[in-house]
């Protein structure tokens, strides 16, 4: 969209009187000469006459009521209480994690025997994130819904 | 709950800053007092936002239940009615992001709604003017729509406004002129003309 003509904007905002006084003399000085922006703060000024005197919508029930019948049921609001920052309060979550790569680091090495973690190859490293667990090998790749999650639930 | 007139009085004339500081409270007679004094501004400025009644209807009450949970937080140096015209803002734009309308194009050349002419009687005119015009105000974009109608039918100055919507105040005054460049060839191409009062 193009920017609007800067006396636009000048002369939009001389219609709402958000003019410096210095400002609006001179935009009057020149409008007074000027019968293009004459016309168009007239077209202005109509249009916003004519949005003003738009109908006066109203709801037209008295919604206090509606209101009141579910605020008697709600509790008064509460003022939310700041969060006063912890101290360590990272602490525990630390502690958590490192316990559970710890409780993992000790599971592996006991279901490997220790030394053939070092030479298991590195896609079943990574099978770990696969869909489909370590050993739970598909019978039929084709009809497997892992293999494929386009038609996953669509067989029915 | 009890039926305690004079308080409602008060009520009535009291103004928006103290009754939504008595509501933030928890006070449920000063909230509905608000309600009451704002309910249709909300309305109006939803209805047009949206251009559904049925959705401004729901949205209007939303509006108040989301600021009603939310006075606790308001603070007295927001004017009331702007934050509450921020909450209804938000409530539309959702409701038109849901809706997927969030980008309007300027009205274009086969969007004419009705090309009359001067018709005998002056009642069918205006009710047809109004009716280009709300049409034509419905397929701006929504951010010229509202700081159009927060400006134009709400009253609300650039202050106000840009408190509204959280911009700068040079930024409401060059979306208004824009919205007005928009809505002035909308209708001029709709009628030949903004027609004279």
């Amino acid at each position: 969209m193009n920017e609007p003509c800067p006396k636009t904007i000048a002369l939009s905002a001389r219609l709402d009187d958000e003019l410096a006084p210095h400002e609006r003399a001179r935009l009057d000085a020149h409008v007074a000469g000027c019968p293009v922006c004459a016309a168009m703060l007239a077209d202005l000024g109509r249009l916003s006459s004519h949005l003003r005197n738009l109908p006066e919508e109203t709801l037209g029930y008295d919604l206090a009521e509606v209101l009141r019948a579910r605020l008697e049921g709600a509790p008064a609001p509460r003022a939310t209480r700041r969060r006063v920052p912890r101290r360590f309060g990272w602490l525990p979550l630390g502690a958590g994690a490192a316990a559970s790569l710890a409780l993992g680091s000790a599971l592996g090495l006991a279901a490997t025997g220790g030394a053939g973690v070092a030479a298991a190859p590195q896609v079943a490293v990574m099978s770990v994130f696969a869909p489909v667990a370590p050993g739970g090998l598909c019978v039929e790749p084709r009809t497997c819904p892992w293999q494929r999650p386009a038609f996953r639930g669509s067989s029915r | 709950m009890e039926c305690q007139p004079q308080r409602v009085v008060s009520a009535l004339n009291e103004g928006d800053t103290p009754l939504a500081a008595r509501a933030g409270r928890g006070d449920r007679q000063a909230f509905t007092a608000l309600v009451r004094r704002h309910q249709d501004g909300v309305f109006r400025f939803l209805l047009r936002m949206t251009g559904s009644r049925d959705e401004a209807m729901d949205l209007t009450q939303d509006t108040f239940m989301k600021a009603w949970q939310a006075l606790p937080q308001w603070q007295p140096q927001a004017q009331f009615r702007t934050w509450l015209l921020q909450i209804a803002r938000n409530g539309a734009l959702d409701a038109l992001r849901r809706k997927s309308v969030v980008a309007f194009e300027a009205l274009d050349e086969d969007a004419v709604i009705v090309d009359h002419g001067p018709t005998p009687e002056e009642r069918l005119h205006t009710r047809q003017r109004f009716g280009q015009l709300e049409e034509a105000l419905r397929r701006l974009v929504p951010e010229h729509r509202e700081v159009l109608l927060l400006r134009e039918v709400e009253g609300l100055s650039y202050a106000q406004i840009a408190a509204t919507l959280r911009i700068e105040e040079g930024t409401v005054k060059s979306r208004i002129a824009r919205a007005r460049s928009a809505l002035l060839a909308a209708t001029r191409r709709a009628t030949g003309g903004i027609g004279d009062e």
